[in-house]
C-alpha cells in the first residue's frame, strides 16, 4: 500500500485561500490514476469550464466527506436513486412518531377490516409495481426505513419472510403483514401462515398453482 | 495540466492535504491508495453520466442520512390519503395539531443537526425530496419578511392543510414567526419574520 504512494513524486509549496479558514499552507503533490479516468475526468471538467486541477481536487474532497458520512462514493452513487424511486413508486416521507400515531389511531376507532383491506390492497399495488420477488425484496429493504431486519427465504416450495419492525405496535405489524401478503398475492404466492407479534412479523406463503 | 508517466497512468496535481486524508481512510479501509482514488473518479464518472455532479450525489444523501436520522419513515400516500379522507372531516383540527407539533419537532432538530448552512434552505430541499409531490417551492424575501411558496399538483385540500401546519410547525421551531397562511389545494403560502435574534 505503502509503495503505491511512490506514485507521488513531487511537491509543490503554494498557497490556497480555503473558505472559513483563511490563508491555509498547503503543498501540491502529484498522484496517479488510471489514465482513462483521468482523461474522462479532463472531460467532464472542461465540460463544466472547470480545470482539471480544481475538478480533481473537488472530487477529492468530496470522497473524504463521504467518508466523514461513513460511506465510499460508489455507495452515495449506489443509494442515490432511493428517495427517487420511493417518489416514484407513491411513498412519502413522514415523521414516524406522526404516521404511527395516525395508523392506530385509525386501526382502532376505524374499522379494522377496512384498514387491513387498504395495507392488502397497497401491497397488491406494490407487489404489481415491482413485478418480481427480488426486486421487491430489495425494496422492501431500502424503503421501509423502520425495519431493522428483512429477511425473505426463498425455499425450493415455501417462501419465509421475517421482519423486525422497529415500531413495536402490534396493529402496525399486522397491517404491515397484509401489506406483505398482498404484494406476495400479486407475485403469484398464496398466504400458508402468519405469526405477527409486537414488532414482529413472520409468514409462509407457497407458489400458487396456475 | 497532467504529466504522462507511462502509457496507463497519469499524474494530477492535488493539495497533499486531501492526499494526507485520502491515504489515511485508503489505510484504514485497506485499499491500496491508487486504487482508491481510481475509484473515486470512477464514481465521478458513474454521476457524470446520471447527469450529476459528484456533489450533488453526496449533498442528497446526506439529506436522505438527516431524514432517517431525524426519524422519518417512508409511508404510502396511497394509505395515508385514504385515512386523513375518512378522519378529517370529524377530526380535522386534531391532525392539524398533531401535524404542526411533529414540525416542531423536526424544525428543531434541524436546528441542532444543520451547521453548514441555512436550516430553512435545507427543509426547503427536504420537501422537494419528501415524495409530497412538491413540483415547486420558492422562498421570497420582501424587506424583513419572507415568503414561503409551495405547489403541487398532487395534493389534496386535506393533505395541503396538514402540510402546511407542518411547515408552520418547522418555522416556529426555527425561530420564524409566522405572520400570515393561506392554503388551497396544492398551493401553500406563509409569510413570516425571522424573530430568533430576539430571543
Amino acid at each position: 500500500m505503502k509503495n503505491d504512494l511512490i506514485f507521488i513524486v513531487r511537491c509543490i509549496s503554494v498557497y490556497r485561500l480555503s473558505v472559513g479558514d483563511g490563508l491555509v499552507s498547503s503543498r501540491r503533490k502529484l498522484l496517479a490514476a488510471r489514465e482513462d479516468l483521468a482523461e474522462k475526468a479532463a472531460e467532464i471538467a472542461s465540460r463544466r469550464r472547470w480545470t482539471l486541477y480544481e475538478f480533481i481536487n473537488d472530487v477529492l474532497e468530496e470522497a473524504i466527506r463521504a467518508d466523514s458520512l461513513g460511506v465510499s462514493l460508489r455507495e452515495v452513487i449506489d443509494e442515490r436513486g432511493v428517495l427517487r424511486d420511493a417518489r416514484e413508486s407513491g411513498f412519502l416521507l413522514i415523521p414516524a412518531r406522526l404516521w404511527y400515531d395516525l395508523v392506530d389511531k385509525a386501526y382502532m376507532s376505524l374499522d379494522e377490516e377496512w384498514m387491513r383491506g387498504l395495507w392488502y390492497e397497497c401491497g397488491q399495488w406494490y407487489g404489481k409495481y415491482y413485478g418480481d420477488l427480488n426486486k421487491f425484496a430489495e425494496a422492501l429493504k431500502k424503503l421501509f426505513w423502520d425495519l431493522s431486519e428483512a429477511d425473505i427465504s426463498l425455499g425450493t416450495e415455501e417462501i419465509h419472510v421475517r421482519c423486525i419492525l422497529l415500531n413495536l405496535s402490534l396493529s402496525y405489524a399486522d397491517l404491515f403483514s397484509r401489506f406483505i401478503e398482498g404484494a406476495l398475492d400479486s407475485l403469484g404466492y398464496r398466504l400458508l401462515s402468519r405469526d405477527v407479534s409486537k414488532g414482529a412479523v413472520s409468514m409462509r406463503f407457497a407458489r400458487r398453482v396456475p | 495540466m497532467g504529466v504522462r508517466v507511462r502509457r496507463e497512468t497519469k499524474l494530477i496535481r492535488v493539495y497533499s492535504d486531501l492526499v494526507a486524508k485520502l491515504n489515511e481512510i485508503s489505510n484504514r479501509e485497506g485499499v491500496p491508495f491508487m486504487e482508491y482514488v481510481n475509484s473515486a473518479l470512477e464514481q465521478v464518472v458513474r454521476a457524470h453520466r446520471l447527469g450529476r455532479s459528484i456533489k450533488e450525489v453526496v449533498d442528497s444523501y446526506e439529506r436522505m442520512l438527516i431524514q432517517r436520522e431525524a426519524g422519518l419513515v417512508m409511508a404510502p400516500l396511497e394509505a395515508l390519503n385514504k385515512i386523513v379522507e375518512r378522519f378529517y372531516p370529524g377530526e380535522g383540527d386534531l391532525l392539524e395539531g398533531i401535524w404542526r407539533e411533529a414540525g416542531v419537532w423536526y424544525g428543531k432538530y434541524l436546528s441542532i443537526k444543520i451547521r453548514d448552512g441555512e436550516p430553512l434552505e435545507v427543509f426547503r430541499d427536504m420537501l422537494k425530496d419528501s415524495g409530497w409531490g412538491i413540483r415547486e417551492i420558492n422562498l421570497e424575501r420582501r424587506g424583513d419578511r419572507k415568503l414561503l411558496k409551495c405547489f403541487s399538483l398532487t395534493l389534496s385540500l386535506e393533505n395541503t392543510r396538514l402540510l402546511m401546519n407542518f411547515i408552520e410547525g418547522v418555522m416556529e421551531a426555527l425561530g420564524y414567526k409566522v405572520l400570515e397562511r393561506n392554503c388551497l389545494r396544492g398551493v401553500i403560502e406563509i409569510e413570516f419574520r425571522d424573530e430568533s435574534n430576539k430571543k
